[in-house]
This record gives C-alpha cells, structure tokens and sequence, in this order.
C-alpha cells in the first residue's frame, strides 16, 4: 500500500507483488491511488522526459520503488554508452530505488541502438563483456545490479555454457545479482524444445538463491512463423498463463518469498486487471509464507 | 530472411554483433542474412530474428507515433507505419531512450509525398514534434526559467520550457481536429492552402498540460530574442524589426534614450497584452527583505 508521507529514497522492495508502472496509470500512483505495496518503472522513459520525471518523484515518495533499464546493453562488445550511463546513474542517484536491474542481452552497435534485447552466446569471450559492462554500471551507480534472463528466440551454434551457468559466473565475477523472469524462462524453454521445469530447476541448481534479489511474471503471445513453426513472444500484452503460475509455484517454494512483479506493457488494460494479477502473485507468497509458519 | 549456407568462423562478439545490427535493420533479403553456422536451424533462425526486427521496427514505430500523432491521423495507420519503418531502417535510433528520437521524420515523410503536400506535411509534423516535446518539458516552475530585468526590482520570468513555433498553416487547429478523430478513422483530407503571412505560436506546459498561446510577430521575435539571451533593448529592437524592417543593429546594446525611442507605444502594447499578460510568463517585484514576490 502507498506510504502517506513522502520521503526522498523510495525504501526497499518487499518480497510482496508489485506491479511495473506506465504512463497509462501514472495519475492513479501520483495520487497514491494505485493499490500496489511497490511499483517498478523503465528507467529510459524517466531521463529526457522532465515532466515524467517529476511525476516519477511524487510516485517514489508514496511507494516503494524498482527502477529496471533496458537499454543499459550489458552485452555490448563496444562497451556502455556514458552518456546514457550517466543519465541512468543520475535517475537512480536521485530516487534512490529499492532495486536497480537490466537485461543479459545486447542491443547497442556501431553507434546504433536498437530497442530491444538481442540474445548472447554464452562464451568466455561474452562473459568478458558483460563482466566488464557491469562492472562499469554498478561502479557509476555505487550498487550491484540485478541481471534479468532474457526471452530467446535464436540460439548459437557457438554457445557453451548455459544461460544459468553463464549468470551464475557473472555472479561470482561481479557481485550482481539475478532477476529471475519465470515467464521468460518458460517462454525460451519452449522456443528451444525443452521442459520449462526442468530449465528452471537448472536456474535453481545452478544459481545460489541469494543471489535471487527479483522474480518477473508477465504475459506471452503464441505466434505462428511463416515456416509453419510455433513460437512464444514475449509480449507482456496477456495474463499471466496457467503454465508460468505453475512454474512461479515452483520458484519460490525452493526461493522463498521474493519481491515479484507483474509486468503489462502492450494492450495496457485498467489498473484492475494488474492488481488482480498481482493478487494471484500475493495468494501464492502468502501460502508459502502460512506453510513455513506452520512447518516452523 | 534467406541464411547464408556458408561455413564461417564463430565471430567475434563485435563482428557478430555488428552483423546482427545490419540484417535486422535491412529491407531485402539477400542484407537480411546471417551465416548459418553462427545460429542454429535455417528455418528457425530466420523466424528467429524475424521476431527480434518486428520488435525493432515495432518500437520505433511506436516511438514515431507518440512523437506524431496527428500526422498518424492525417496519413492513415497502415501508410505511417510503413513509412516509419522506412525511417527506422534507413535512421535507426542511435540512443536507447526513445523519447527524443525521429526529430528528423517529418522531413522524411515530406519526401515520400507530392511536392504540393510537403510544405504542410512539414508544418504538421513540426508542430507535433514541438508539442510533444513541450509536454515532455517540467511544469512550469517560473523562477527556474529565463529571467529579464525590467528595471526597478521587477523581473520578467518566462516559463522554463517555453518555445515558439511559427508557420503558414494552422496547425494547432488542424492538430486538434484530426486528434479528435477516431483512430481508425481513414486518412483525412487535408489540401488546405496556408494563411497568408506566418502564424505564430508560443507553447508552454503547466501542471494542467501544453498551453499553445497565438502570438504577434512583433511579440514572437520578442520572446524568441529573450530565449535566446538576448538583453530586453535588444528584444525591444527585435520585436521592432519584425513589426516594420530593421531600426538598428540585432543585439546592440542600447542605453536608456535609446531603449526609450525604440519602446513605442505599439510595442509597449504588445509587450503588455501579449507577453507581460501572458499565461507563459510571470512578473516578479524583487525588494531587499524577500526573494521575490510573484504577480
């Protein structure tokens, strides 16, 4: 729920449902009317939109903030770009969120940066890059990062280690952490062919679970190609589907609570409908929660 | 997206990363190919990327779109979205914050279009990406904006945020028509001819949203000279040369005899009704026992 008085670092993140804001809702959390016990944002609508921006700081003062980027291309082989970098730094300086993250992908190259998340191959030669862009972030922004997996739709023929492995060295390297995305997990294990359970037990296998600092829950669209295959966008324009609850179940009884999204960013519905979505996150957090206080 | 059936090295990240960039932003399919041994599956690369160019292309478009909106309206969905992939193709963004990309697009479009319509194509999509922007600028905060002495402790303070914006046609009415349409509504017909003579506009953002006030020549060239720094003499002379040819040099430093013979009562008028009054401005009787007081 908001916090009724206002306070200049938006505090931490419970490990309760929270829901991804857009500009669709912004009047319902400047006001403190977005019933919501936290709220994330994309930082690159926030850093050349003043107006936005000095709504965002009426919304981090009544709730608990997450910024998460998705421009930052930690896997860039030409390295962060500064000026975004310093943009980004700033926004998180200013708001001082609960948690900060971005992507394990690329998107920036020969001077172009184009919007989306571009899988990598998990190489040494990529573990390099991405070690030494995140070092680079999260020494700008004075705090670790958290590392989302990403959707994939192509794979590498020269890939080999796994994306689990691949997060868990750059752990081990950087001292970030892990943004789970429990949709994109099931959205990667069925474009490549594989149970979704058994990828998300190798996350869980693989990664300590204090390094598990988020989970992410979102929609997905299935897609026919035009060579008759069927593919899963990540869209975020749908609920929550039945098999990624399923999966979320999974997660957190071997996690624990975590702070979990509900992210929504094509077809926006009313406000309600994420609420509704996040309740479903919250039931299964508070079952867990009611099972440990009865085993303990 | 035709895969190259050649064997290639494991690339370089940067070498592959380039590639990527290339085939995803071309239009046919032979810049389209990646080398097969890079991805795995023909078919299921190609879908693959196909994915990753519809969302690359889909989040320029919609960037485009929320900078343009009317000119959407005017073209219609399907032929705006083909353009803007164009666009996106040949200008691809070259920062990740999307909020400031396509200044360019308006132009493009003209381009694409008969000569006749792209004086006004122009005009609308320039209006779009000003007002835009302006609504992307901070409310109106008065004291962080430009500040003009006017002499005797009183200060002109214009809204930070506040740009001009002229052009022969009426834009903001025809911005307000079309946005007013249905979105599905088909192409409007806009063949209007211009006005006669420049229509000037000043554009300010409060918390209630974009304010667009008409303005005089005479006042825009005022306003537009203390935007740009310019003392009020010279502002003075600015707004004089628009209103009759030029009196003196622009940016002279006038003193007071001068100043006093330039301020005539046309401009004085002006000055009063369409900047001292305005909505975009604000004046401030500063004293040596307060900061300031506004009016």
């Amino acid at each position: 729920m908001p916090r009724t008085t206002a306070s200049a670092a938006s505090g931490p993140i419970p490990a309760r449902a929270g829901i991804g804001l857009r500009f669709a809702h912004h009047a319902l959390a400047v006001a403190g009317a977005a019933s919501a016990d936290w709220l994330e944002v994309h930082a690159e609508n926030y850093l050349h939109d003043a107006a936005a921006r000095a709504e965002l700081r009426a919304v981090a003062a009544r709730y608990p903030l997450s910024i998460h980027a998705v421009g930052l291309s930690l896997g860039s082989a030409e390295g962060v770009d500064d000026a975004h970098l310093a943009h980004f730094a700033a926004l998180v300086a200013e708001l001082q969120p609960g948690l900060i993250s971005d992507h394990l992908s690329w998107s920036r190259s020969g001077g172009v940066a184009l919007p989306d998340l571009l899988p990598l191959p998990y190489t040494q030669e990529a573990l390099a890059v991405v070690c030494r862009n995140v070092d680079t972030v999260q020494a700008a922004v004075g705090r670790p990062l958290l590392i989302e997996n990403p959707s994939t739709y192509v794979q590498y023929v020269d890939s080999p280690l796994s994306e689990p492995q691949f997060l868990r060295a750059l752990v081990e390297r950087c001292g970030c952490g892990v943004l789970l995305d429990v949709n994109n997990v099931y959205v990667s294990a069925c474009n490549r062919g594989v149970a979704a359970a058994a990828l998300l037990d190798e996350y869980l296998a693989v990664l300590d679970a204090r390094c598990i600092g988020e989970l992410h829950l979102a929609g997905h669209a299935i897609v026919r190609t035009e060579s008759g295959r069927t593919l899963r966008v990540d869209d975020h324009g749908s609920e929550v589907c039945a098999e990624v609850w399923t999966l979320y179940e999974r997660c957190i009884a071997t996690l624990g609570p975590r702070p979990t999204l509900i992210e929504w960013d094509t077809r926006i519905p009313a406000f309600e409908v994420l609420v509704a979505q996040a309740a479903q996150a919250q039931c299964r957090l508070d079952g867990l929660n009611a099972r440990r206080v009865g085993h303990g | 997206m035709r895969v190259v059936s050649v064997m290639a090295e494991a690339p370089a990240l940067a070498a592959m990363q380039g590639a990527m960039t290339r085939a995803l932003l071309a239009e046919d399919a032979a810049g389209r190919a990646v080398p097969e041994a890079w991805l795995q599956g023909p078919e299921a690369a190609r879908d693959g990327l196909h994915v990753h160019r519809n969302t690359v292309i889909g989040g320029c478009w919609n960037a485009l779109r929320l900078s343009y909106p009317s000119l959407e309206r005017w073209l219609g969905e399907s032929t705006f979205a083909a353009l803007a992939a164009d666009f996106a193709r040949l200008h691809p963004p070259a920062e990740p914050a999307l909020t400031r990309y396509g200044e360019t697009f308006g132009g493009f479009v003209a381009s694409r279009l008969p000569d006749a319509r792209q004086p006004l194509v122009r005009a609308l999509a320039g209006f779009d990406w000003l007002f835009e922007r302006v609504a992307q600028s901070a409310p109106a905060t008065f004291v962080a904006g430009t500040a003009v002495p006017l002499g005797e402790g009183v200060q002109l303070y214009l809204a930070p945020g506040l740009r001009l914006h002229a052009s022969a046609w009426p834009v903001e009415t025809l911005r307000e028509r079309l946005l007013a349409l249905p979105a599905a509504a088909a192409p409007a017909s806009l063949d209007i001819p211009p006005t006669r003579g420049l229509r000037h506009r000043a554009l300010w953002r409060t918390a209630q949203g974009v304010h667009v006030q008409p303005l005089s020549g005479s006042a825009a060239a005022l306003v537009g000279a203390l935007l740009d720094g310019a003392p009020l003499a010279a502002a003075l002379a600015a707004a004089a040369d628009a209103e009759a040819g030029p009196r003196a040099a622009p940016g002279s430093a006038a003193g007071p005899d001068e100043f006093a013979a330039r301020a005539d009562a046309d401009l004085v008028q002006v000055l009063e009704r369409e900047v001292l009054c305005a909505g975009f401005a604000r004046l401030v009787t500063v004293n040596s026992s307060s900061s300031g007081e506004i009016r």
